[in-house]
């Protein structure tokens, strides 16, 4: 009897609308709030995804360092799998103003700090990303070990004013002797959306302990053997040391998710109050429907259609509403967030879940609104209908 | 009891027991109704004809007695098997025609099969047979809207014929109707009786048509005279 339950739906046409609408809105809203949640998550993903699965290790005393034994033992832990120290040097303040000769001028520094980040040159495809290339010049190659060159990230380069050429003075202190030491600009990475990497200034790690006389060894990156293990292996180097304070990106990512999925459930909590209004409509309808046609219900009561005939022809009438509006507030929810993403930089995601849900919640709200109508048309007393009306 | 089609036995219908507006439809009414005979109630209002039409048919429940159809005692049944009784063995003809306003003369007429599972073949083999039948070949894909009293009161009964039942209850079927045209409704229905020997009952104020009548059942204040 479905295309009875159709044929019905249709009758008052500008009644039906109005429900359907009133459904579509709210479908059309969650879909759309939701397809704008998937684009913050993945946003989110995307962001970290690349250091997520690095453990940062920080020496807790800077002077002091992380000492060779604790390297060692990080290396045998569970899930390591490599262990790649970072060097970190910081230009004090006197020596902040670099100098970058080109065309035989001085040109002025710029405001803030740099710092110097030591590094093994075969481990800087790692740190800082294999996909991303030097914009200009090149990056560190192992011949540089011991050669006072630096390769600069987009942003360290632009507010310093530096070029490909430019060399830097680095101070080096010792005993209330200064020297200056001079690190040319090799290269210049581009812009990788990471401040830590675009604030950067790598240099050759053999290069600085050799500079320093220090073989001080401040933080670490640790590669772990599979994602998974990210925050059981962090655990274990803090259990390990307690030299060295491990931490972890995907511990940031979780905590970002977990306040975006609070946010997330606030979102859909208008939506749902939005699709209950709906569904309120719906009901109303329904009922209104039901009322209009009771002698049509007592008659074919009388003729012989049995309770759940009716019950399930008026629910079907009900569940047609809410679909129909589901279908609509899917292309709403579809043409919203498609228009959101061509028109911003934000890029929403419809995934295939969003629309199962957003179809499947529109059926469950019409059979459930329909639930009061359908039993009450079913239990109408055919001779009174029939009497009276 | 295995005498009529029809037996109703001792049968009492009050409603409101027990309240001041206590009220007694029906008062001990003992009737047998064969196979196949045409039988007319008559009375004044509020003489009890609609509430014995009610129990014959299975849609009120006797406070007393019991309504035997085809040697089923009806308050044997649940709601579910008196539903398919009526379906099968019973067909109405109301005086209002009732026919669903949305629906044209052929799914009017298939209605109860559809209620009753008949295929799609079926159904259409049988609704052509009755449109013809009631002389509405034609007006197949007429909505009740477009027809005019007396075709829409043969497209009913039609209706009450769609699952071939063995009673046609009528409740003043010509009462909406002029006098031409009821009595054309009435031909019709004598015809079903005699040709099809369908068993008809024809509640009426109109002593002409209980006249034709194999016989008369004459109600006042809820007894027979």
């Amino acid at each position: 009897m479905i295309d009875v339950a159709l044929k019905n739906v249709f009758r008052q046409k500008i009644r039906s609308s109005l429900t359907i609408l009133g459904i579509a809105m709210g479908i059309g809203l969650i879909l759309a709030l939701g397809a704008i949640g998937e684009g913050l998550n993945n946003q989110i993903e995307e962001s970290f995804g690349d250091v997520a699965g690095v453990i940062d290790v920080r020496a807790v005393d800077n002077d002091e360092g992380i000492s060779e034994d604790v390297i060692e033992g990080i290396k045998y832990i569970d899930g390591v799998d490599e262990v790649i120290p970072v060097g970190s040097f910081h230009i004090t303040q006197s020596t902040r103003r670099f100098t970058g000769m080109m065309g035989g001028k001085i040109l002025g520094g710029g405001g803030s700090t740099l710092t110097f980040t030591g590094i093994y040159p075969p481990d800087q495809d790692y740190l800082i990303g294999e996909q991303i290339i030097a914009e200009e010049g090149r990056k560190l190659d192992d011949s540089d070990d011991g050669e006072f060159v630096v390769l600069l990230g987009s942003s360290a380069a632009e507010t310093q004013f530096l070029n490909i050429g430019d060399e830097i003075e680095y101070e080096r202190r010792e005993d209330d002797k200064t020297e200056s030491f001079y690190f040319q600009v090799v290269g210049i990475l581009e812009e990788t959306g990471d401040s830590d990497i675009d604030n950067a200034a790598y240099v050759p790690l053999a290069t600085m302990q050799e500079l320093e006389d220090d073989d001080t060894i401040t933080s670490l990156k640790v590669k772990i053997t599979d994602i998974e293990l990210v925050e059981e292996v962090t655990q274990d180097i803090n259990d390990y040391s307690e030299e060295a304070k491990a931490f972890s990106f995907l511990t940031v990512v979780r905590q970002l998710e977990s306040t975006l999925g609070t946010i997330q459930l606030a979102v859909y909590g208008i939506g749902a109050i939005s699709l209950l209004v709906g569904g309120i409509g719906i009901m109303n309808t329904m009922i209104m429907s039901v009322m209009e046609r009771r002698r049509e219900i007592g008659v074919m009561k009388a003729i012989g259609a049995t309770t759940t005939t009716i019950l399930i022809q008026v629910l079907q009438e009900s569940a047609f509403l809410s679909l129909i509006g589901g279908f609509i507030g899917l292309m709403l929810g579809y043409t919203s967030t498609s228009l959101i993403t061509r028109y911003t930089a934000f890029t929403t995601i419809m995934t295939p879940e969003l629309v199962i849900m957003g179809l499947g919640f529109s059926l469950v709200l019409g059979m459930g609104a329909g639930l009061y109508p359908a039993w009450s048309a079913s239990r109408l007393d055919p001779i009174e209908v029939l009497r009276y009306e | 009891m295995s005498e009529g089609v029809i037996v109703c036995d001792g049968l009492v219908k009050t409603y409101n027991a027990g309240k001041l507006n206590e009220f007694t439809a029906l008062k001990n009414i003992n009737l047998t109704i064969k196979e196949g005979e045409y039988v007319s109630i008559m009375g004044p209002s509020g003489s009890g004809k609609s509430t014995l039409l009610n129990l014959i048919s299975c849609l009120d429940s006797p406070t007393k007695g019991e309504v035997y159809l085809d040697e089923t005692g009806i308050s044997t049944l649940n709601d579910l098997e008196k539903s398919r009784l009526r379906r099968e063995k019973l067909g109405f003809v109301f005086q209002k025609f009732n026919l669903i306003p949305t629906m044209t003369s052929f799914e009017n007429i298939e209605l109860p099969m559809r209620f009753k599972g008949t295929s799609l073949k079926e159904r259409k083999k049988k609704v052509k047979e009755l449109l013809s039948l009631v002389g509405l070949a034609a007006k197949s894909a007429n909505k009740p809207t477009e027809m005019s009293g007396g075709e829409q009161q043969r497209v009913a009964v039609a209706r009450a014929l769609a699952n071939n039942p063995k009673i046609i209850l009528a409740d003043e079927p010509t009462g909406n109707l002029d006098t031409e045209t009821g009595k054309k409704i009435i031909e019709l229905l004598m015809k079903l009786n005699r040709e099809e020997k369908r068993t008809l009952i024809i509640v009426t104020h109109d002593s002409k048509i209980a006249e034709k009548s194999d016989y008369l059942i004459k109600l006042l204040d809820g007894r027979v005279i």
